[in-house]
This record gives structure tokens, C-alpha cells and sequence, in this order.
């Protein structure tokens, strides 16, 4: 009982300390600030690598510290982030979508795809990107089927490399 | 009679709906306009190395809460083979 209890404190402590000190901005689940950056507010530092490597490894020690948090809203966070290191990617090719309609695009399609792995489910997290992206006025209807496209890649990419890694069937399950 | 005209500054109301039917005339732009489809398939590429990064991340978290939780399950279990529960 006490090893257990100074594991979770251990764990918490350390996914504590590194938001507080390193990414403060990792703070909380992430999906009220997606809503505000699907809808034209732009939060400085918010989508960096450092809040990645803070909100990625506080997840992991919250939740093998046996606390009572999700991972949905924190993958969203982490997808949405993963989407603009590709908006700003250091290929040529893509230096053409750098505007800010595509900016949330790709948001859109970051949070689809977190969403997505979190519960197994391609259709539910684009569905969610459009819910989050309701009230905004740069959605549009041809990016839901390129959304849709990014949570399969998704969802199949983590089947696939979670089959492999133990050696059994392929199966969609969150 | 014609009505005479106003002497002095003149004042009209102010137009609050400009800035949103700009956006709006952008928005019905943005769903009727067709790429080109060089773009069009740089997009889903684009998006494709978005699904795998995001599957790679979920992966790696996911392997690493294994670890943390076979390691506590590791040491809880000799500690109950060794008569002690801390």
C-alpha cells in the first residue's frame, strides 16, 4: 500500500514539476484552447515542441501513476501540435499552405487524429474536429474527408504498430 | 417641399457586419474554388505524415506506460515475496 502510494506521489511530483517548471503552457487537457485557436486566437507558444515533450511524457507519468485522468483531450492537444510541425516543416512543397485558413486545417486534422487514437474511433474524431470547429468561419466541407483520411492513417498506423510490437492480430480497440 | 439640408458634421451608422461578410465572401470562396491537383495530393500527403506522427506519439506513450507500470508491478511483487509491503 505505501509502495504504491509513494509511486503514484513519485509519478504525479514528476509530471507536476515538469509542467510547472519546463511547459507551463501543457497545463490542462487542451481542448478549450483548441476551440480558441480553431476560431482565430492565436496563443504565443502554445504549439511548440517543448509543450509536446512536457504534455507527452506529464501524460505518461499521470496516468502510470494511477491518477484519474484521460487521455483524450491531451492526445488532441498533441496531435493538434504534431499538425503544425508539419504546417511548418522544412519542405518547400508545403510552404504554399502557410496561411491562416490552413493553419486550422491542420489543426483540425491534428486533433481528429489524437482523438482518434485515444478511442479507436476515425469517424468519432472527425466528427469532434468539427464540433470544435462549429462556430468557426474557415471550416470547410472539403476538410472533412482529408480529416477523416488523417484519423485512419491514424488509428490504422497505431493498430498496426501496436500488432507488431506484440505480435498479435490488428485490431482498432482504444 | 424638399427637406433641408442638414447644416454641420454629418454622421452615418456604422457598418458591424463588414468584417463577417468579408470572412463569409473568403469562406464561399474557399468551398467553391478546385485546387490544383499537385496541391491537392501535397495536402493529403500532408496529412498522411500528420496521422503517422500522431500514431508514432500515441505509440510511444504507450509503450512507455507499459514500462512504468511493469516496473511497479515488479517491485511490488518482490516486495510481497520478501514478506514486506514497505
Amino acid at each position: 500500500m505505501a509502495f504504491y502510494l509513494l509511486f503514484s506521489v513519485t509519478m504525479a511530483s514528476a509530471a507536476a514539476l515538469l509542467t510547472v517548471y519546463v511547459g507551463p503552457k501543457a497545463a490542462g487537457s487542451g481542448v478549450p484552447e483548441l476551440i480558441g485557436c480553431l476560431n482565430g486566437v492565436r496563443i504565443a507558444e502554445w504549439l511548440t515542441p517543448t509543450v509536446l515533450f512536457v504534455k507527452v511524457v506529464g501524460v505518461t507519468l499521470a496516468v502510470a501513476g494511477s491518477l484519474v485522468v484521460g487521455k483524450e483531450g491531451p492526445l488532441a492537444h498533441i496531435g493538434a501540435i504534431i499538425a503544425i510541425m508539419v504546417f511548418f516543416a522544412p519542405i518547400e512543397s508545403f510552404a504554399q499552405f502557410r496561411t491562416g485558413s490552413r493553419y486550422r486545417e491542420f489543426v483540425a486534422a491534428g486533433i481528429s487524429a489524437g482523438v482518434s487514437v485515444a478511442f479507436g474511433a476515425p469517424i468519432g474524431g472527425t466528427l469532434f474536429a468539427y464540433e470544435l470547429s462549429t462556430p468557426s468561419t474557415f471550416w470547410t466541407f472539403k476538410n472533412i474527408w482529408r480529416n477523416f483520411f488523417c484519423a485512419s492513417i491514424a488509428t490504422f498506423g497505431l493498430a498496426l504498430l501496436v500488432a507488431l510490437q506484440y505480435g498479435t492480430p490488428i485490431t482498432l480497440s482504444a | 417641399m424638399p427637406a433641408p439640408k442638414p447644416t454641420g458634421p454629418q454622421f452615418q451608422s456604422e457598418d458591424y457586419n463588414a468584417t463577417s461578410a468579408k470572412v463569409y465572401e473568403q469562406l464561399d470562396y474557399q468551398q467553391r474554388v478546385k485546387e490544383p491537383r499537385r496541391t491537392e495530393i501535397k495536402l493529403w500527403l500532408a496529412f498522411m505524415l500528420v496521422g503517422l506522427g500522431v500514431a508514432v506519439a500515441a505509440w510511444l506513450m504507450i509503450l512507455a506506460e507499459d514500462f512504468l507500470i511493469t516496473i511497479k508491478g515488479n517491485v511490488f511483487q518482490y516486495l510481497t515475496v520478501y514478506g514486506t509491503t514497505f
